[in-house]
């Protein structure tokens, strides 16, 4: 009954739905180089921000290891590009599959831990990988790697991958939540044992949305790789990746998919507004985040839509 | 219906004052677009600058506010700007800063910005690897020309072959030859036996093979501890090794943070090298004191450019003397090698400018490569050939890294010498020049002294 109604009202939507990607899809055609270039770090914030807001706020896996999957990514995106040949959107889809793969493989041990364990553990994987790649010879060691292939690739193509992520993440966010994967999830972000008890198979749910949501992350980092053509373990891995996203997730309102729009924009233009105060960015970047937080704890969006009375269903 | 206001021949000459504001105004229309369609001059010269002024590396950015504006002020009020052939006229120029946040990733977008929203005309970087390498490649895709200085050749050269970037700066080869040379000049003072740890990144990596390869050639024994990791907290069983082997030269390439922890544990168990010579952790004044009482006493180390220097800037006429006073006078801070670095990138930039006459991009690449500039670093020069430059002996070394040899024509070496921290008289340590390898031009201020000398009793 309630499937019905819900898809039901999707549909209501799909005019506005489509009108809304076709303006999308124009963007890059009628705007200069630096708005595509903006819009491009926008989506790709918003697409990983949604799925660690998701995974976060619903099923209660708070993973600070993000980074493992945008320098996965990355470096797959340049190796199979440049070591093997493969044509170069061909490697970011297979790199995203491959961070997939690494997720899946990877929640054997880390999804053991629970909690704070988990995030620690994440972290700590990051910090092993970054270590490994930081001293493997094959992809430049800690010298790393510039992707050459991408630098014919315009912001305009770029622009629609990133876009496609974007929206990917959005479904994938949409249909998690209302899948019986996503109920599972659900129940555990509310009380994992509880969950247990009820016969939901705890690991397999978990492991299958950190694998998912790894699946975006890498496609994040392997066309960001493309877009900005310079690999290095020190930032490819770096923390302040899923900080980042964090921060996006966190401050649009984390757990919705609309919360992180108003982040992903907030994010972006904070950081090239800020980048022009010389030595103060990062100081006016953590008081601006600071403030937000502490006034606004449950987000941009979260504010917005109780002042207006705006009442969506969630995950929206 | 008759209107009492507007008679007939009224109301004609209401029409007739439309038709002559149209006139007018599709005549000055007219005019404007004509003339903006001739080649109009900008109002500036935009000089792109992403750089470190926050994060792990913002003491290599900290003077360069300050260049900026003493550039722009030089140039565009004693020069009135710079004179560029296309116009036939003098433009003043702009130097648009960003701060990369010592964030690779953010320094591509801060560049990208600078190329796709500010437009600029050409980009200047500097300090690290981490900064120089995504502007650079952000340069190659939007293909803008880029000014390079400070950033070590081989790890600029990870994103060679470069179409518009050319960079400045002294070769990681370069400097393992500076390092021996000063243990040279101790002659017998020392016993010839090195002791040797490294940083576990692509510096440590490079500055190792090189030393040991060097040191070895010429009759030093190398004690090689091999690559310690970052944030090592316990050095005890490398100290104990080279204390049990009597080496008395300490070496290596260092983060900051783990050479202050080595440091300090050598003076705690006693191990006193006569020389310790380390790349990378003790360039600024500020991190020799932060070691912490009298540890910073003569460290030695590459120093890229000195006070003493020879050299004259192009633009200003400043000695590096002269340079490091006015930013003393004008902060209140000491200098700092990059300072004079940032400096001279903007000789080169105002050069390579003046002559393309022109803001066309390949105009003003194609006068980077053929820039011949003494600049307050010492000459900078694209296209003159490494056999030129080097012996044969270096030349050998340098054709171990082939990257080194294809990309001659978008490096130029600036010297490295050999300097040795002391207590200062102004400052709390001050650096002297004790090795000028071979720069014959370059005074020495002093002699080396091993650590204990300086120490005293």
């Amino acid at each position: 009954m309630e499937e019905e109604f819900r898809m039901a009202n999707l549909k209501n939507y799909y005019t506005y739905i489509v009108i809304a990607l076709a303006f999308l899809a124009s963007l890059p055609l009628w705007v200069g180089g630096f708005l595509r270039d903006a819009l491009i770090l926008f989506f790709l914030y918003l697409a990983a921000a949604e799925v660690w807001g998701f995974m976060a706020k619903h099923a209660g896996i708070v993973s600070l290891g993000q980074q493992i999957f945008m320098g996965v990514g990355g470096y797959a995106t340049a190796v199979l590009c440049m070591y093997y040949g493969f044509p170069l959107w061909a490697s970011v889809i297979i790199a995203g599959l491959f961070g997939a793969g690494l997720a899946g493989v990877l929640s054997f041990p880390l999804l053991r831990l629970r909690g704070v364990y988990f995030s620690i553990g994440t972290f700590l994987a990051a910090e092993i990988i970054r270590l490994f790649f930081n001293s493997w010879e094959f992809v430049g060691a800690g010298k790393g790697l510039i992707f050459k292939d991408a630098y014919a690739i315009s912001t305009t193509l770029i622009y629609y991958p990133a876009l496609a992520i974007g929206i990917l993440s959005i479904f994938l966010v949409y249909f998690l939540y209302h899948s019986k994967l996503g109920f599972g999830l659900r129940s555990i972000g509310a009380d994992e044992d509880a969950a247990s008890g009820l016969g939901v198979n705890t690991f397999r749910c978990k492991a299958s949305c950190f694998t998912l949501a790894s699946l975006i992350t890498s496609l994040v980092g392997a066309v960001n790789v493309v877009h900005h053509t310079y690999l290095n373990p020190t930032s490819a891995f770096s923390i302040s990746w899923t900080v980042n996203f964090l921060f996006v997730a966190v401050i649009g309102g984390a757990g919705t998919i609309i919360g992180p729009f108003i982040g992903s924009t907030i994010f972006v233009a904070l950081g090239y507004l800020l980048s022009q105060y010389l030595g103060l960015s990062l100081l006016l970047e953590g008081l601006v985040v600071l403030a937000i937080l502490i006034a606004i704890p449950e987000g941009v969006w979260g504010v917005i839509s109780r002042k207006l009375k705006v009442k969506l269903k969630p995950p929206f | 219906m008759k209107n009492r206001f507007l008679s007939k021949s009224a109301v004609t000459k209401v029409q007739a004052a439309i038709i002559a504001v149209v006139i007018v105004v599709a005549v000055i229309a007219g005019v404007a677009y004509y003339y903006s369609t001739l080649p109009k001059a900008p109002e500036y010269i935009k000089i792109g600058w992403p750089v470190p002024l926050t994060g792990g590396i913002a003491s290599f950015g900290e003077p360069d506010p300050w260049v900026a504006q003493q550039i722009e002020d030089y140039v565009n009020n004693e020069m009135g700007g710079v004179y560029l052939s296309e116009y036939g006229r003098k433009i003043p120029i702009k130097i648009i800063q960003r701060d990369t946040k010592s964030d690779a990733d953010f320094a591509s977008t801060v560049a990208a910005e600078l190329i796709t929203k500010e437009q600029v005309d050409l980009m200047v970087v500097l300090h690290t690897p981490a900064t120089v390498v995504p502007v650079s490649t952000q340069c190659e895709r939007y293909e803008v020309p880029c000014i390079a200085f400070d950033c070590p050749v081989l790890s600029w050269l990870t994103g060679a072959p470069y179409e518009w970037s050319y960079l400045a700066f002294w070769t990681e080869v370069d400097v393992a030859e500076v390092f021996v040379g000063i243990w040279d000049t101790l002659g017998a003072k020392t016993n010839k036996k090195v002791a040797g740890l490294w940083s576990d990144d692509p510096d440590g990596r490079t500055f190792r093979e090189l030393t040991i390869a060097v040191a070895e050639a010429r009759g030093y024994t190398v004690i090689d501890s091999g690559l310690a990791p970052y944030g090592t907290t316990d050095f005890s069983s490398y100290i104990q090794q080279w204390k049990s082997a009597k080496a008395e030269i300490l070496t290596g390439n260092f983060i900051p943070p783990d050479f202050a922890s080595l440091w300090r544990q050598c003076r705690e168990m006693g191990y006193i090298p006569k020389v310790s010579t380390i790349g990378r952790s003790v360039l600024f004044p500020a991190s020799v004191e932060a070691l912490g009482g009298d540890l910073g006493v003569g460290l030695t180390t590459e120093v890229w450019v000195h006070k003493v220097s020879p050299f004259k800037s192009s633009l200003t006429g400043q000695t590096p003397a002269e340079l490091a006073e006015a930013y003393e006078e004008a902060t209140g801070k000491q200098w700092s090698t990059p300072l004079i670095f940032s400096h001279a990138a903007f000789e080169t930039a105002i050069d390579a400018l003046q002559r393309a006459g022109s803001l066309d991009k390949t105009k003003i690449k194609d006068a980077i490569a053929d820039t011949d500039l003494d600049t307050i670093v010492g000459n900078v020069n694209y296209k003159k050939p490494l056999s030129q430059i080097l012996t044969s002996e270096e030349l050998a070394l340098y054709e171990s890294y082939p990257e080194l040899i294809n990309n001659q024509n978008h490096y130029s070496i600036t010297p490295v010498i050999g300097g040795q921290w002391v207590k200062g008289t102004k400052w709390p340590y001050e650096l002297e020049v004790v090795y000028n390898w071979k720069y014959d031009n370059i005074p020495e201020t002093a002699q080396v002294k091993t650590i204990p000398e300086l120490l005293g009793p």
